[in-house]
């Protein structure tokens, strides 16, 4: 029964895209790290697959921004959580219900920006039920070189800024209405709040859809985190995704017979059982190139 | 923000060398507490940032930068801190800048949602991107959707296909007369609307029977859910004396859906349109018209134009969830009409040798119309049975009387009943995975027709020695329908095969006289008939459905045997055809990408003509119109051959589809056509025709969210060949016709709102010997609303029919203004239709090789003042 489950689980979950299968975690325990004063909303897009540019995904990410620290985080993961801890409340099983799961795109990493430390902490999902990686990185690395090109977003006049981070050429357009030094992921350093970044080959952009003036608690999950650095957990994902099974049985050792959604050589989905699921090499393409 | 941050100092490129001017400082608030990450900024010209520093913990800053300038200005600007601006000269200096607190509003920006979201086979389209504020019902809404479409008799199609379903919270109480909901259902009540791609509507046949229609639901607002909303609206004008009223109530909750309306008009707003089902299976081919007044075919203008109605109309529609899955639905209605139409006409009819036949003629054409229709609907819908039964009975009864002035008056008057009973029944059970269904379809039809005319066209025509001028043609149809149909299928693998068998009963009876109204019927055998019609058809059919990556594969195979039996008891002949005919056909769909879709088919049918065309008396059919059969059965056969390219965009809001289609038309029987003076005998001989159609549709639509702007154009193409026979001669003609239709809708600017449509045609008909010559017509719809103040709005609308053709031209422009303003909870339009008072609509048309041009009575300027309001 406990395999059947699974399986349909896996199933649902590759029905979305592989990539980003991701298993929902319980939000119920937390601590409060501040309260934010603004929660501004962007639409991410992402390239997953470099060979096929012209599809992009798309995730919804909120900013919430306190007066001593902020958080970056996906909108759609946070949605998919919460509605499998309430059918948790509810009693598992109730939550293998495919309405669940058609959250759309998640991006995986949450980043906590203490301002008052200059430093950021990182928390980033494994793929399925992977660990919970968290790190911690220092703030304002970014070398911004402004220019004077202006443009109006959202009814904010905004000055350009260009950088490179981390392999990508980056532009992002700021408001220096706003004099809150912050953006999206771990973008900040500017002189006014980011509304829009994009790298240049079109793989990756922030753009912002919403401002609001809200007070809500900034809060961080009390997961079991594993400690690590951001080029361990780069080469993590670099295995993982070149062979996705193999990771899947790394994750699900103590169940042999789960089963997996694989795709046989006429496209037809067939259930493999993981430990006879040959190797499946996934798209990988990380926001971060270095 | 009270720690340490890093100055971050750049430099911006400037060509002059100079040395770098390097502005220190620090920045404190009242009390002369240094303030850490305070945005500090230096602007040359007061606006170009040169250069900018955050402060650190001790709430130092530096700035540093080559420009050449007197003086610079420095904001000072932080997290709850208010801003600072100070203009500097510009040298190498120290200063200090204190802050008060001060908390900061953002100015809010709201999220909106896209205007249309994909989730799986799911386009969910949200109505508050794409109404505007003159909107009232979500029909208004509907039509401007990129992908969906809808006509002027309101049938909705997406990308260029009928929908199958048209659900409201996901319950189908409408029964395809979906013009209810959409012409009564508030905009401001629905949040969106969904379109429910490949829609297979019985649970059961999901992934295994695909479906390439779309549904649409609509998703309705939580506050318009569980309550019952009362709405009246009274509209009075003049000349001569109009109105136009309304009473409509509408509920909507989890286990129950209501709507009734009462519509009383004599302005030309056609609401019997809201009595017609269009779904594909309620359409009823199994009428008894035979005989009809003489009146021309509608114009090509917006029905609202020409329409003299006096329409009384009420309908009840209601649903009730007996569980999730178990509906019951009844729907009500009825109608009288008295409609009214003027025209004048030119008929011109090419014969032998260059010979013309023009009839003039004047028309007067009323109509008395009474329409009662009422269906009552079971359905289970499981994952493992489905189960429907529905009773729809119809009755129709009406008076038509006509008026034809030519050299001299005919009159006819025509008295039409119809009365229809049909009964769908459909089981269906999935028992281990292979699919069971039973459907039995059973209809009876009567419809009783008498006409009297009036005129001295057929004096010496029927019997040399009678001199009658009135004559009365009557005819009665009776026919009984049973479809029954037996089907399995399973799924294999990539396979799913089926078989299916079942037997078709058709049993139809006609009877009709000619006769002068004070003698007693003609001698003459050949001007009554008295015909039954007993079709049996069993058929078996196999087929395999087959599903593989992103190919679909259809394949059906039906073998019929039908066994006709005429008998004709005039003539007394008594005649039985036996037929095994093979009809197959194949579909493929292929899903190229997410965004493409390819689709392919064949089918070759053949069938037997009707009992319509097969009598051998005389009938009258119109006062003018004589029609006979020689009694040869008519065999036809079609060819049809079907492409399709869809393409979608969801996240672009671009929906494009092009259909190509040939079809091949075989009969063995043609019409011949001949003239006695005016009066035109049609009759069909036996003679092997073919007929070739080819053509080309499209539609393209796109939506820009940022602008609030839809495009869309559809453009159209076919060519007929086919053959005549015309005054004893055989012409073979084809027809050509390119069509574009082009609109523009925009609500850029909140205060105005701007749509622009233009369609140009052009069509000609081609003989051996002859090229007639094109007909175009170019007709441009501009419709302008002008919101000047929050409550009001201001529509002004022009339309512009241009026709051309080399000898005759016509050109029309129509005049429109409307006024919306909303007092409180009332709304107040006042309308004036058709400003410049135009009289008559010219147009050409062309049917097969003859010319058609005809004037047609409009209405003229009218005022009318409506009030809509909400009782509950």
């Amino acid at each position: 029964m406990k395999d059947k489950i699974l399986f349909m689980f896996l199933l649902l979950l590759s029905s979305i895209r592989i990539v980003n299968a991701q298993s929902p975690l319980n939000i119920d325990d937390y601590k409060t790290l501040g309260e934010s004063r603004y929660v501004i909303t962007y639409e991410m897009m992402m390239t997953d697959d470099t060979l096929k540019p012209e599809e992009k995904s798309y995730d919804r990410i909120l900013l919430e921004i306190g007066g001593n620290i902020s958080k970056s985080y996906s909108y759609n993961l946070y949605r998919y959580d919460s509605s499998y801890t309430i059918s948790e409340r509810n009693g598992a099983h109730s939550f293998l219900n495919s309405s669940h799961f058609n959250k759309g795109v998640m991006s995986k990493i949450e980043i906590f920006k203490y301002y008052t430390d200059n430093n950021m902490i990182v928390v980033h999902r494994m793929p399925v039920q992977g660990p919970i990686f968290i790190y911690k990185e220092t703030m304002n690395i970014i070398n911004w070189i402004p220019s004077a090109e202006t443009k109006n977003i959202l009814g904010y006049q905004c000055n350009k800024a260009t950088c490179q981070f981390r392999g990508r050429n980056w532009t992002a357009w700021f408001a220096p209405q706003i004099p809150l030094s912050d953006g999206p992921w771990k973008f900040c350093g500017l002189p006014g709040l980011i509304l829009q970044v994009e790298d240049d080959k079109g793989e990756y952009a922030f753009t912002c859809k919403g401002i609001k003036n809200t007070t809500k608690p900034i809060v961080m999950y009390d997961y079991f985190y594993e400690q690590s650095t951001r080029e361990e957990i780069a080469k993590f994902l670099i295995n993982c995704y070149e062979d996705y099974y193999a990771y899947m049985r790394k994750i699900y050792k103590d169940m042999p017979s789960v089963l997996v959604a694989t795709t046989d050589a006429s496209g037809k989905r067939v259930p493999v059982k993981l430990s006879e699921a040959g190797k499946k090499k996934v798209p990988y393409n990380p926001i971060e190139l270095e | 923000m009270k720690n340490l941050f890093l100055s971050i100092i750049f430099i911006l490129v400037s060509s002059v060398s100079q040395c770098q001017i390097r502005i220190e400082g620090t920045v404190c608030d009242i009390d002369n507490n240094k303030l850490p990450g305070i945005n500090v900024m230096a602007f040359h010209n007061k606006k170009d940032l040169i250069s900018y520093g955050i402060t650190d913990n001790n709430g130092y800053f530096c700035l540093t930068y080559n420009i050449d300038t007197d003086s610079i200005r420095v904001t000072a600007y932080g997290f709850d801190y208010e801003k600072k601006i100070i203009d500097i000269g510009s040298f190498s200096r120290f200063i200090s800048i204190k802050l008060k607190e001060m908390p900061i509003m953002l100015k809010e920006v709201h999220v909106k949602a896209p205007a249309i979201e994909q989730q799986g086979d799911t386009l969910s389209y949200l109505v508050s991107s794409f109404s505007s504020k003159d909107d009232i019902v979500i029909g208004d809404v509907l039509k401007k959707m990129p992908g969906i479409d809808m006509d002027e008799s309101g049938r909705i199609t997406y990308q260029g296909k009928e929908i199958n379903k048209f659900y409201i919270e996901n319950m189908d109480m409408l029964q395809g007369r979906y013009n209810i909901a959409t012409k009564n259902i508030s905009s401001d009540d629905v949040a969106l609307v969904e379109v429910y791609e490949n829609h297979q509507p019985v649970k059961m046949l999901k992934d295994i029977q695909e479906s390439d229609n779309a549904a649409i639901n609509l998703k309705l607002k939580p506050d318009a859910k569980g309550v019952l909303n009362i709405l009246a609206q009274i509209g009075l004008g003049a000349a001569p004396l109009l109105w136009n009223t309304e009473l409509t109530s509408l509920y909507f909750s989890k286990k129950c859906q209501n709507i009734n309306t009462y519509k009383s008009n004599n302005s030309g707003d056609d609401v019997t349109n809201e009595f017609t089902s269009f779904y594909s299976d309620a359409q009823s081919d199994n009428t008894g018209d035979m005989l009809s007044v003489h009146s021309p075919a509608s114009p090509q203008i917006s029905r609202r134009r020409y329409l003299f109605n006096n329409t009384n109309s009420v309908s009840s529609n209601f649903l009730r969830a007996v569980s999730e899955d178990v509906n019951f639905s009844a729907n009500v209605m009825y109608y009288n009409d008295y409609l009214t139409k003027e025209s004048l006409s030119t008929s011109t009819y090419y014969l032998l040798e260059d010979s013309l036949l023009t009839i003039k003629e004047k028309n007067s054409f009323s109509q008395s119309a009474n329409n009662a229709d009422a269906t009552f609907k079971i359905e289970t819908n499981k994952e493992n049975i489905y189960f429907t039964n529905s009773l729809n009975l119809k009755a129709q009864w009406k008076t038509d009387n006509g008026r034809t002035v030519m050299s001299d008056t005919s009159r006819q008057e025509l008295n039409d009943k119809a009365f229809n009973i049909t009964d769908k029944f459909d089981l269906k059970k999935n028992i281990n995975g292979k699919i069971l269904s039973f459907t039995s379809i059973n209809s009876y039809n009567y419809t009783p027709q008498e006409m009297t005319v009036k005129s001295n066209l057929y004096k010496n025509i029927f019997v040399a020695d009678t001199n009658t001028d009135e004559l009365k043609q009557s005819t009665a149809f009776n026919g009984f329908k049973t479809y029954n149909k037996l089907f399995v299928c399973y799924e294999a693998g990539y396979f799913t095969p089926s078989w299916s068998t079942g037997a078709n009963i058709d049993i139809q009876s006609l009877e009709s006289s000619l006769k002068t109204v004070d003698v007693q019927s003609f001698s003459n055998d050949s001007l009554n008939n008295n015909l039954m019609w007993n079709n049996c058809k069993a058929f078996i059919s196999t087929g395999c459905g087959y599903k593989r990556k992103k190919l679909k594969i259809d394949l059906y195979i039906p073998l019929e045997f039908n066994i006709l039996i005429i008998n004709d008891k005039i003539p007394k002949k008594e005649e039985t055809v036996k037929r095994f005919t093979l009809n197959p056909g194949l579909d493929m769909v292929y899903d190229a990408s997410s965004r493409w879709t390819v689709k392919a088919s064949y089918s070759h049918r053949n069938y037997l003509g009707g009992m319509k065309d097969i009598y051998t008396g005389y009938i009258l059919s119109s006062y003018n119109i004589l029609n006979r059969y020689d009694g040869q059965l008519a065999e036809k056969s079609t060819d049809n051959y079907y492409l399709r390219f869809a393409y979608r965009d969801v996240m672009k809001s671009f929906f494009g589809n092009i259909d190509i289609f040939y079809e091949r038309y075989n009969s063995n029987l043609l019409l011949d056509r001949s003239f006695i003076g005016i009066l035109q005998v049609q009759e069909m001989v036996g003679h092997n025709t073919l007929t070739d159609s080819y053509g080309l549709t499209g539609e393209f639509s796109k939506h820009f969210n940022k602008i609030r702007t839809t495009v869309k154009l559809k453009p159209s193409y076919f060519r007929t060949y086919s053959s005549i026979i015309q005054q004893g001669d055989l012409v073979d003609y084809n027809y050509e016709f390119i069509g574009i239709k082009c609109g523009v809708e925009t609500q850029l600017y909140s205060c105005v709102e701007v749509s622009y449509d233009v369609r140009w045609n052009t069509g000609h008909t081609i003989t051996e010997t002859e090229s007639y010559p094109n007909i175009n017509t170019l007709s441009n719809f501009l419709k302008i609303k002008v919101f000047p103040i929050e409550r009001m709005t201001v529509t002004a609308g022009f339309e512009q029919y241009l026709t051309k053709s080399t000898s005759t031209s016509a050109d029309m422009l129509f005049a429109d203004l409307y006024v919306k303003y909303r007092f409180s909870k009332i709304d107040i339009f006042l309308s004036w239709c058709n400003i410049f008072n135009n009289t008559e609509f010219k147009t050409i048309s062309y049917s097969e090789i003859n010319r058609f041009m005809y004037s047609y009575e409009i209405r003229p300027s009218e005022v009318l003042v409506t009030v809509k309001f909400k009782i509950l």
